[in-house]
């Protein structure tokens, strides 16, 4: 079988930092991060208090009554920014054939968490003696991808991945590679998580890698992650297939690498990450001198930020300081399985447009992490080609390539 | 404090610590006091996580994120715990 080239051509999402393409983009353009007093829970309850939560938003303003019975919070958000992408990508004409030869995989780390702290609730606080009937369903971790191919009468491969903080790259990587090797024509892919429940913020807490008051990725100050939801969703199309329908393309997806630690459930380990660098750069057939820019995994914890460091420097060698390199997660937060979406989305709108997204909250530079981190300002840049990092507890890495797409040569 | 100078309570509680600690410990077996250092057991911060967590749960108590940052052996943990635990001037 021949190999397609495959293009990003739609993109929605709903974060901490604006509920569309351009909100999103503006506020990381700003430097300007979506991080709160938590509202949904007693704060004093949680020893951490702020977290990014998604503003302005009402799930009832998109979806049916009947839809919503059957959703947890991260199955409605995976839904709605589905829908924004294919919008955004202008795909109007489905025909049966077409819904045959389209895909959904999406990630989520933790499905239905929300939906589970609501029936512990009932059987353990209130002594009731069942837990409501659609409970299961509500808590599946492929009910985002099962909504969207419902919904939108998607009828070719559809499933779900499940890798903690790498499951969006996992996800989206599965969908390029379905469409580079011609099983389908397109695809909708990304992550959604809702991780903002009680029961599951005491587990957060529990672990001691939060952060009291800001996430400030790579400076020698940083004390954590800030947990935050999302949902981010890409069109990704063969070529052939996106210029058919003369779509708007905002980049080339080139790559996808994986790769596991097999060392420490948690602690990360800096072979692992960078040999998931390598693969993406060698299935894309890029060198380490055609990347530009990486979106880093930078959560923001002592550990992640050297470690990713190192790995950087054991691919990239002296390249490494010609690198920019941000975490965008300083705005949006760490939204877990949605993380590398929220991620792609950025890469995508950085590669399109020539300017980078800097790491916010930046204060003190820390020997350790001697890299340019792009430090609180956006940097327009000639960008050709960048990676997006994700890194997840399991020891599971899962790396994606972008190339800039040249309009000239389409 | 020195090992060789404890009142009961005090010792009562260096034991206590000293058991929820061994758990942990790559060799449980070993002699463990108060001078046994974190670097000798093989604790990584996962392992300070969790011992937190129990000491927590033995006492009744609750310990900041940053509470244990820094310290080196036992005796180190026991001392701050007679702090945080000793009755209000």
């Amino acid at each position: 079988m021949s190999q397609s080239k495959v293009v990003v051509t739609g993109l929605g999402i709903l974060s901490a930092i604006g509920n569309d393409r351009s909100s999103f983009w503006n506020a990381l353009c700003q430097g300007r991060n979506g991080f709160a007093p938590i509202k949904t829970i007693d704060p004093n309850s949680l020893r951490f208090k702020i977290v990014a939560q998604i503003g302005d938003f009402d799930p009832r303003h998109y979806l049916e009554n009947k839809q919503l019975e059957y959703m947890d919070r991260f199955a409605q958000l995976a839904l709605i920014a589905a829908r924004e992408a294919v919008r955004d990508a202008n795909i109007h004409d489905w025909t049966d054939e077409k819904r045959n030869r389209f895909g959904v995989v999406m990630g989520s780390s933790g499905g239905g968490q929300a939906t589970i702290d609501d029936g512990f609730v009932e059987l353990y606080r209130h002594h009731k003696p069942r837990v409501h009937p659609l409970t299961i369903p509500r808590v599946m971790a492929n009910a985002g991808a099962s909504h969207i191919a419902t919904d939108l009468g998607i009828t070719g491969p559809c499933y779900a991945v499940s890798t903690a903080c790498s499951s969006a790259n996992h996800a989206i990587g599965q969908g390029f590679w379905l469409i580079r090797s011609g099983v389908i024509d397109g695809a909708i892919v990304g992550g959604s998580e809702a991780p903002l429940s009680f029961g599951n913020l005491k587990a957060w807490e529990a672990l001691r890698v939060v952060s009291p008051d800001l996430c400030r990725p790579f400076s020698r100050d940083r004390n954590g992650i800030i947990l935050g939801e999302g949902a981010g969703v890409l069109i990704l199309e063969s070529l052939k297939h996106a210029r058919a329908r003369g779509a708007r393309i905002y980049a080339e997806l080139a790559g996808f690498g994986m790769s596991a630690d097999a060392a420490h459930v948690i602690q990360p380990c800096s072979d692992g990450a960078a040999r998931a660098m390598q693969a993406a750069l060698h299935d894309a057939g890029m060198c380490p001198e055609d990347i530009d820019y990486i979106n880093a995994h930078g959560t923001g914890t002592m550990v992640n930020d050297l470690t990713e460091t190192v790995s950087i420097r054991k691919v990239f060698g002296r390249h490494a300081d010609k690198l920019l390199i941000s975490s965008t997660k300083s705005m949006h937060g760490h939204a877990l399985g949605a993380a590398g979406a929220l991620e792609s989305v950025a890469v995508a709108l950085s590669l399109q447009n020539g300017v980078v997204p800097p790491t916010a909250n930046f204060t003190e530079a820390d020997p350790a992490c001697d890299l340019d981190l792009v430090p609180n300002q956006a940097r327009r840049a000639d960008i050709r080609c960048a990676v997006s990092n994700s890194f997840a507890f399991g020891g599971l890495n899962a790396v994606l390539a972008f190339r800039r797409w040249e309009h000239e040569t389409d | 404090m020195s090992s060789t100078q404890q009142t009961d309570p005090e010792k009562e509680l260096a034991e206590r610590v000293i058991a929820i600690i061994r758990k942990s410990a790559e060799k449980p077996e070993e002699n463990i006091t108060l001078e046994t250092t974190f670097e000798e057991l093989g604790f990584d911060s996962v392992d300070a996580v969790t011992m937190t967590f129990d000491i927590e749960d033995e006492f009744g108590i609750e310990i900041a994120d940053h509470g244990f940052i820094g310290v080196k052996n036992i005796g180190q943990i026991v001392e701050m715990l007679e702090k945080i635990m000793a009755p209000p001037a």
